[in-house]
């Protein structure tokens, strides 16, 4: 029963052909075979779907439209043949309806579909596309490889400029605080950046405050000068610039473009081009010195001929038992003689005098010198403890005028230093025989050299004396003479007291390659 | 004998003046200020010592000893003078210096070449 039908006693469709079977086989033959086409075609359609995953969801929908649409036209066909022989009508319409609706919907979705479709290429368009991109693709190829060459080449440049070059970059972004610039956050942009500015490590120079990386930099300029660079956008060069923490000395350029937005600092060490100036400036002032000795030696000779003399006749007229007066007379006559010394020493500074080489005792010059400073050494209260006197051996082959003049000096320094002393003043005088010579040893228990000056002691004209007390030349000619005769002059300290010693060698007259 | 000082310091003059005439009874001493001076003296007079200085306006010391040998002078020529080139006595014999003083020099030098010439002229005699 099918809605009130009784489907029962509907015919079969042979009957309407008088199952005829000229007629009958061929069109039953027929419905199956076009049942079996149209199955053997979904599954060509489903294998076509399945072997191409690229197909977009339109596509893929249309093919199951498909599928589906030529699957039910087949089982249409068989449902056709069958009902020859029976009366399955109700199920024939609903296959037919399925098979409708389907259909409409299919032709609509490719009716739909029909513009792409026709822009779809054909094989030659698309094998003709293909090898316009193998072309392009080769050219791409060709292209890149220049410019990986040119890259490489540039690259190669660059290295080697980076490795020759003997300074460094770096990157400094400002820190603003009210408007202001009140620190730089620094990063290397290329070289040695850490190691010359004496940093451990490339990574504490990464966004590091360039106030507590480089402390003095306030102090030295550079700070401000960075700033002015970078608020005027322009070049702004520093040359040298010292810095005191890391004792050396640097060339600096700090350079701002409109374009970037922070500021480039090129640094490099000129440490060594700094020291040679000073050493060329310390010479000129040597020879200054010299030269001006030289032309002010006559003049201070006269006056003195006209002391020595004038005390030369005092002599005659004086009482001999007058004690002071000799006394006083005899200093006169010392004291010409060593304001006469330190003239001609003054012209040594420039001048290769050589005194004679000669068998020198030392304990002696160190008798005559002490006895030379007797009465500053009582007058400041000093502590004098000569252990040199029975002290073997005791010569060298030298020249004893320069000896003399150094121990001389470093006496003089010696009791200069004590005065600084309110309590106890020692001065201790001993040699020492070292493997070619003597070494003479000045100990004082003044103040230590500062670790700052502790290098510039021996400069020509540097001097802790207040002004109009030393002239710095001391130990800087003491060292020259000591250079003279082949020897060294230096001073160790410890704790509580300074040592300088004059390290006399043996002078070697007749020095191999000469 | 006869004794020239030359000397542009008039003080080192009067000094050495002072004491020559304090030590030697039979000295006569002269002097001059300059090289030129001292030659007017020496035209005049025959000088047996002449101490003079080294740097002096108009004409210095050497000048006036080469002068003296040239016009082959007699007396002995002594240089005292402030400049401290160490430069031994031998070098200047050829401009007619017999020895080279460097002041500050000790009275006592000056009294070694006088009594060195006067002995020289005794034992001429």
């Amino acid at each position: 029963m099918f809605f009130g039908i009784d489907t029962s006693s509907f015919m079969p469709h042979g009957h309407c052909i008088l199952w005829k079977p000229e007629l009958l086989f061929p069109i039953v033959a027929s419905e199956i075979l076009i049942f079996i086409a149209y199955t053997s075609i979904p599954v060509a359609i489903y294998i076509f779907q399945q072997n191409r995953p690229d197909l977009n969801s339109d596509s893929k929908k249309l093919l199951i439209l498909f599928f589906l649409f030529i699957q039910l036209c087949g089982i249409t066909h068989l449902i056709s043949a069958y009902n020859y022989w029976n009366s399955a009508y109700v199920l024939a319409m609903f296959v037919k309806v399925a098979t409708a609706i389907v259909s409409v919907v299919t032709a609509f979705m490719l009716f739909k579909l029909l513009p792409r479709l026709i822009k779809l290429p054909s094989p030659t368009e698309h094998l003709k596309l293909i090898e316009e991109l193998k072309i392009l693709n080769s050219q791409l190829e060709e292209k890149i490889q220049e410019r990986t060459a040119l890259i490489m080449e540039q690259k190669n440049l660059l290295e080697t400029l980076v490795e020759g070059c003997t300074g460094s970059i770096l990157k400094y972004e400002p820190i603003i605080d009210d408007g202001k610039i009140v620190d730089f956050h620094s990063s290397i942009v290329f070289g040695k950046a850490a190691s010359e500015a004496g940093v451990d490590g490339e990574e504490q120079i990464v966004g590091e405050s360039v106030l507590n990386l480089f402390p003095d930099v306030v102090e030295n300029g550079h700070f401000d000068s960075a700033i002015r660079a970078f608020n005027n956008n322009e070049q702004v060069i520093e040359d040298p610039v010292y810095s005191k923490a890391l004792n050396k000395y640097f060339r600096v350029i700090n350079f701002k473009k409109p374009e970037i937005s922070f500021l480039l600092v090129y640094f490099t060490d000129v440490t060594q081009r700094e020291l040679l100036k000073l050493d060329a400036i310390n010479n000129s002032k040597l020879i200054i010195l010299g030269e001006l000795a030289g032309g002010i030696a006559h003049e201070i000779n006269s006056p003195l001929q006209i002391i020595s003399g004038s005390a030369e006749m005092l002599e005659n007229s004086i009482d001999p038992e007058d004690k002071i007066g000799r006394k006083c007379l005899h200093n006169i006559d010392t004291t010409v003689a060593r304001i006469s010394d330190i003239i001609k020493n003054l012209k040594r500074l420039s001048r290769k005098e050589s005194g004679k080489v000669g068998n020198v005792n030392i304990c002696e010059v160190l008798k005559k010198s002490v006895q030379l400073y007797e009465q500053r050494i009582k007058l400041n209260d000093i502590h004098l403890i000569e252990a040199y006197e029975n002290s073997s051996p005791n010569t060298v082959n030298t020249i004893e005028l320069n000896v003399f003049q150094i121990v001389n000096n470093l006496l003089s320094n010696a009791i200069h230093a004590l005065q600084e002393n309110d309590g106890d003043r020692t001065l201790t005088i001993s040699i020492e025989a070292n493997g070619n010579g003597i070494d003479l040893i000045f100990t004082n228990n003044g103040p230590l050299i500062d670790h700052n000056i502790q290098e510039r002691i021996f400069e020509p004209l540097f001097t802790t004396k207040d002004v109009g007390e030393g002239t710095g030349l001391g130990l800087s000619l003491s060292k020259r003479l000591a250079e003279e005769i082949q020897s060294e002059l230096y001073f160790v300290q410890s704790d509580d007291s300074v040592s300088f010693v004059l390290k006399v060698k043996n002078i070697d007259e007749n020095p191999a390659g000469r | 004998m006869k004794i020239l000082l030359v000397d542009d310091d008039p003080t080192i003059v009067e000094l050495f003046e002072m004491d020559l005439k304090y030590h030697y009874d039979d000295c006569a001493v002269f002097s001059a200020s300059n090289g030129v001076e001292a030659l007017e003296h020496c035209s005049r007079s025959a000088f047996d010592l002449i101490f003079t200085d080294g740097k002096m306006p108009k004409m210095d010391g050497l000048a006036l000893a080469k002068r003296l040998k040239e016009i082959n002078y007699s007396a002995v020529t002594i240089l005292v003078t402030g400049y401290h080139e160490l430069i031994d006595d031998k070098s200047y014999e050829k401009f007619g210096i017999t020895k080279i003083l460097h002041k500050p020099v000790k009275l006592k030098e000056i009294h070694e070449c006088v009594d060195f010439v006067k002995d020289t002229l005794n034992s001429q005699k």
